[in-house]
């Protein structure tokens, strides 16, 4: 292999395909990044097994062929080349030499005969929408995503479209539940998968970057993402998710409505003071607007006060005020409607103009 | 008598089922045969076993004997000299009180006795054959009595198909001898298995009997403790919690001088060592009960291997009050287990350097057998080496902090490979576990979070499913309001499943159902009151806040700057219970002037 290709357009795919590598596999081939050349082309893969990437940058390939190299070496020296130079790279036997302008560098290669073939499953339901939806639903969900391997059906979200063609993402950990949806253009049949947290994170960087339409293939073992010449493929999780309809109240009789920065700003506050195990905050909702509370074991405490407008009965509610506060974070409209019936139920928290996003947060007694 | 059906059984049928019940194995006649001897008074016990108890039991002990018309008498069922009214069967003191094992024995085998009462010039023998007619014939006087029992289970040929390998049957009548060895250290006792001798024990105090049966090892690394717990007389010889065992048939239980097996009280005794010993290890153990014989019941196991408290609960709280008690000294003494191995690495630099080198230095990982240790031999006298690295000899404070001013670990001279740091005292130095000593701290301080707070809980927006099984869901039946206070609400779907509605606030990101399941266990043991102890807060809770401890902990292999390994050393000195790790592995150990002069052979 012998090419030669702008530094820019390599360290963009290079950068792509090395956040997916383990830093500490066992495999030491998993730790390396296959480089393909072939017309005018250099494609890379990276994967870790679950998680697949390949990417391309274009290429003046005067010999094809293809070598795997170290994914964190090859990124770090391509970050410190300098920007306007071409770099060329070829292949020897055991190694990658790297030149650019005067810098020389020589890195162990390894076959690429070894590096895993990444499996493209057929059929599917296929969806297009553009890049920047499909960003914005999982930044408006991804943070419920549960870290506790336990439940492993947890550890992902939720991607389903169903018979109305709603495309619709849902988290949740247990004990809060995002939900984000949007109507899709075309005709597909009802589906629904659990997409690992780390493949969730992968594609809204891949949509984040496309600025036109994205495709998804969602499969029985298999999704696969393709924004313009990336494309990713992962291993679903092999789980039923829960059944999230029923727990999302839907005729909560009270209502306040509240400045999200405001609101933001007082929690902030107030936690500083709040049990640092269990981050509780109390919300009394009343006639002219919400009084917040927090104290922590030393005896050390906040009052803060919120008036707004809110139509129900006096009510204090307990809140692990790091779930208000994720969910403010995810929310994009400015003021946030909260729709509660007492201090046991499930609350709702929605933005104020936005019909896609729902928030659900169980209360804590404290 | 077309009309009449039933009859009744003639003896020798019913000493046969009998027998079934009694005796299921060899080592279950060995066992019935054994207590007689016992119950006789004996100072001295011989058992002979032969083709693994199938072919001959000869058991000889030189007891109170018997006259020749009660030989004979002892052979009918319900025949006993040892209770007479049934208020007696509520006060048996005696091993024996059925008057069951002998008729049942005899009918199964062919059953030789000879005996003599004490003091009398005449003796007697006595024969039955599968339970036939008893032959009785005068025989020369003798002390004490001797039991033949051949060809077991001759006419039960279904019983004898399901025994199993020799090997199993010769273990399970070790286990038989040694427990009651171990419940009678001043009778003289041994144990021959086809012509070798397995055991012989001479008359001996109760430790060195308990250490005879467990091992020196259990001798180095064990402490005494008796307690009175309401009426009872509790005492044990409890295991350091480094010195664990794989299963658990290494804790072993007395009550009243009986051996017996008790699932709950297995339970407590693992619950009593939770905060310091891995999980899925076992604690080694020898718990004695005394208990007045009324509160109880003996009479409900066949082969007497369980019995039947009156109080379960309070029995079994008195267990982990003995243990907890000890664990308050095991903050004092380091198992020498650990200073034995920490010792041989360090005194034979050549030979030890094969291991060592390569990889990181590990103090203990908590994984050493017992018997390990005792292999190995070490050219230091093993008090010199409790010297070296016994525990530091501070008193540990249980709570306060602030008192624990007398400690002084000095100043660090060095951080040796990311994982401990070297201090110097003023008499010494000091090597500390970062990563055990920091993780003590961390749990110290959730403790204190917890302290004298109401425990808030986190709703689930889908309940979690819990399955339980058996008795632990029948209990829960009844119980699942003493969850509140830990701050889980529970709700009951059915005869084994429940729905997890609601965990502890601090632990919302720990398993629910396990974490339940756990406290749920914990909870039927001991109770809400002493689960939810004076600092009303459970236990439970702090063991799990303890992981947490262990995950937020500072790693081995992190690189500490000088300041950061002062300021440990100094929040060391004021945590409380810091000589140990929540593992029960030391978290440091010094080494004075005076043990360096002497490792070096400077003085004596
Ligand atoms: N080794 C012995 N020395 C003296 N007396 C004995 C001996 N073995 C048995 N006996 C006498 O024979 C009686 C019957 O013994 P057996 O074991 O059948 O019944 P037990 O011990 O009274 O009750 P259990 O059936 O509960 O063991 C005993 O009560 C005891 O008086
Ligand atoms: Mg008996």
């Amino acid at each position: 292999m012998n090419i030669t290709l702008s530094r820019a357009s390599l360290l963009q795919a290079v950068q792509r395909c090395q956040s997916i590598v383990e830093k500490r596999h066992t495999i030491p081939i998993l730790a390396n990044i296959l480089l393909q050349a072939e017309n005018d082309t250099l494609h890379i893969t990276a994967t870790d097994l679950e998680v697949g990437i390949r990417s391309q940058a274009p290429a003046t390939v005067s010999k094809e062929g293809s070598i795997t190299v170290s994914a964190r070496k090859l990124f770090d020296i391509i970050k410190e080349l300098d920007a306007d130079q071409d770099v060329t790279l070829e292949s020897g036997e055991t190694f990658v030499s790297i030149r650019s302008g005067r810098s020389r560098f020589r890195l162990a290669s390894l076959a690429a005969g070894e590096y895993p073939a990444l499996k493209e499953e057929q059929g599917g339901s296929a969806i297009t929408l553009s890049g920047s939806t499909l960003s914005d639903m999982v930044a408006a969900t991804a943070f419920a995503m549960s870290t506790d391997e336990t439940r492993k059906y947890l550890t992902g979200s939720l991607f389903e479209v169903d018979s109305e063609h709603m495309l619709r993402l849902v988290t949740t950990d247990g004990h809060r539940l995002a939900l984000s949806e949007v109507r899709l253009q075309q005709q597909t049949e009802a589906v629904k998968c659990i997409v690992p947290r780390k493949a969730v994170m992968e594609i809204k960087k891949l949509c984040d970057e496309c600025q036109g339409q994205i495709e998804l293939f969602l499969g029985e073992r298999q999704i696969r993402l393709v924004a313009d010449s990336n494309i990713l493929t992962s291993k679903l999780i092999d789980a039923r998710f829960p059944v999230y309809q029923d727990v999302i109240p839907v005729n909560n009789p009270a209502q306040a409505i509240v400045a999200k920065g405001e609101f933001d700003q007082v929690l902030r506050r107030s936690m500083i003071v709040a049990n640092e195990f269990t981050h509780d905050v109390r919300l009394t909702f009343k006639e002219k607007g919400i009084d917040i509370s927090a104290h922590n074991t030393e005896q050390e405490e906040a009052e803060e006060h919120i008036s707004t407008d809110y139509n129900g009965q006096e009510v204090a509610i307990g809140f692990n005020g790091r779930y208000l506060r994720d969910t403010l974070g995810a929310i994009r409209s400015s003021a946030v409607r909260i729709e509660l019936k007492d201090e046991l139920s499930p609350v709702l928290v929605r933005g104020d103009d936005d019909e896609g996003s729902r928030y659900v947060i169980m209360p804590m007694r404290i | 008598m077309p009309d009449q059906l039933i009859h009744i059984l003639s003896p020798q049928v019913a000493n046969q089922i009998a027998a079934g019940e009694v005796v299921e194995r060899p080592a279950s006649a060995v066992k019935e045969l054994m207590e007689n001897s016992l119950d006789s008074g004996a100072s001295k016990v011989v058992v002979r076993i032969t083709g693994a108890g199938k072919k001959s039991i000869v058991i000889e002990d030189d007891g109170c004997g018997m006259s020749a018309a009660d030989a004979e008498l002892a052979l009918q069922r319900h025949a006993t000299s040892k209770i007479e009214s049934s208020e007696d069967l509520h006060l048996i003191a005696s091993h024996g009180f059925r008057g069951e094992a002998l008729p049942s024995i005899a009918s199964v085998s062919r059953f030789r006795m000879q005996t003599a009462l004490a003091g009398s010039s005449e003796g007697v023998e006595v024969r039955v054959d599968g339970g036939g007619t008893t032959e009785v014939r005068p025989a020369p006087p003798r002390k004490g009595t001797r039991i033949e029992v051949l060809d077991l289970f001759l006419n039960t040929p279904a019983r004898l198909n399901f025994m199993r390998s020799d090997k199993t049957e010769d273990a399970a009548i070790v286990e038989v001898f040694r427990s009651l060895a171990l419940a009678n250290p001043s009778v003289a006792m041994q144990l021959e298995l086809d012509g070798r001798k397995r055991f012989d024990f001479s008359p001996q105090d109760e430790p060195s009997r308990v250490f005879a049966i467990l091992g020196s090892d259990f001798a180095d690394n064990s402490i005494e403790m008796a307690i009175e717990h309401e009426g009872m007389q509790i005492s044990g010889h409890l295991g350091l919690p480094t010195f664990h065992h794989r299963d658990s048939t290494r804790m072993l239980f007395m009550v009243n001088g009986r051996v017996i097996r008790d699932k709950q009280l297995l339970a407590a005794v693992r619950a009593g060592y939770r905060d310091v010993m891995f999980h899925d290890r076992y604690p080694v153990a020898v718990i004695r009960i005394e208990i007045d014989p009324a509160d109880v019941d003996v009479n409900v196991h066949p082969a007497k291997r369980e019995v039947r408290f009156r109080s379960p609960q309070a029995v079994r709280a008195g267990v982990i009050a003995c243990i907890r008690a000890a664990i308050e000294q095991f903050g004092k003494s380091v198992s020498s287990t650990t200073s034995h191995q920490a010792m041989r690495s360090m005194q034979y630099g050549a030979a030890a350097s094969g291991s060592a080198s390569g990889s990181m230095p590990r103090f203990s990982s908590g994984d050493f057998r017992g018997s390990s240790a005792s292999t190995g031999s070490s050219a230091m006298p093993k008090d010199m080496q409790r010297i070296l690295f016994s525990a530091p000899g501070v008193a540990e404070p249980t709570g306060e902090y602030g008192v624990a001013g007398q400690l002084h670990l000095g100043h660090p001279l060095a951080q040796i490979h990311r994982c401990y740091i070297l201090a110097q005292t003023d008499s010494g130095v000091i090597l500390v576990d970062q990563h055990a000593a920091h993780e003590r701290m961390t749990y110290e301080k959730l403790k204190r979070q917890l302290a004298g707070q109401k425990v808030s809980s986190q709703k689930l927006l889908t309940p979690e499913l819990l399955h339980l099984t058996g008795e632990t869901a029948a209990w829960l039946h009844e119980h699942s309001d003493d969850l509140h206070p830990f701050g889980v609400e529970l709700e009951i779907t059915g005869d084994e499943s429940f729905l997890i509605r609601a965990v502890p606030g601090m632990l919302v990101r720990e398993p629910a159902g396990e974490l339940v399941a756990e406290l749920v266990q914990s909870i039927m043991l001991m109770g809400a009151e002493s689960e939810a102890d004076g600092r009303g807060l459970g236990r439970i809770l702090e063991r799990w806040l303890g992981n947490r401890a262990c995950k937020g902990s500072i790693k081995s292999g992190r690189l500490l700057s000088v300041d950061e390994q002062e300021a440990l050393l100094r929040e060391m000195e004021v945590t409380p219970n810091i000589a140990q790790c929540n593992h029960g592995r030391p978290t440091y150990v010094s080494l004075s002037l005076n043990d360096l002069d002497r490792l070096f052979g400077r003085k004596e």
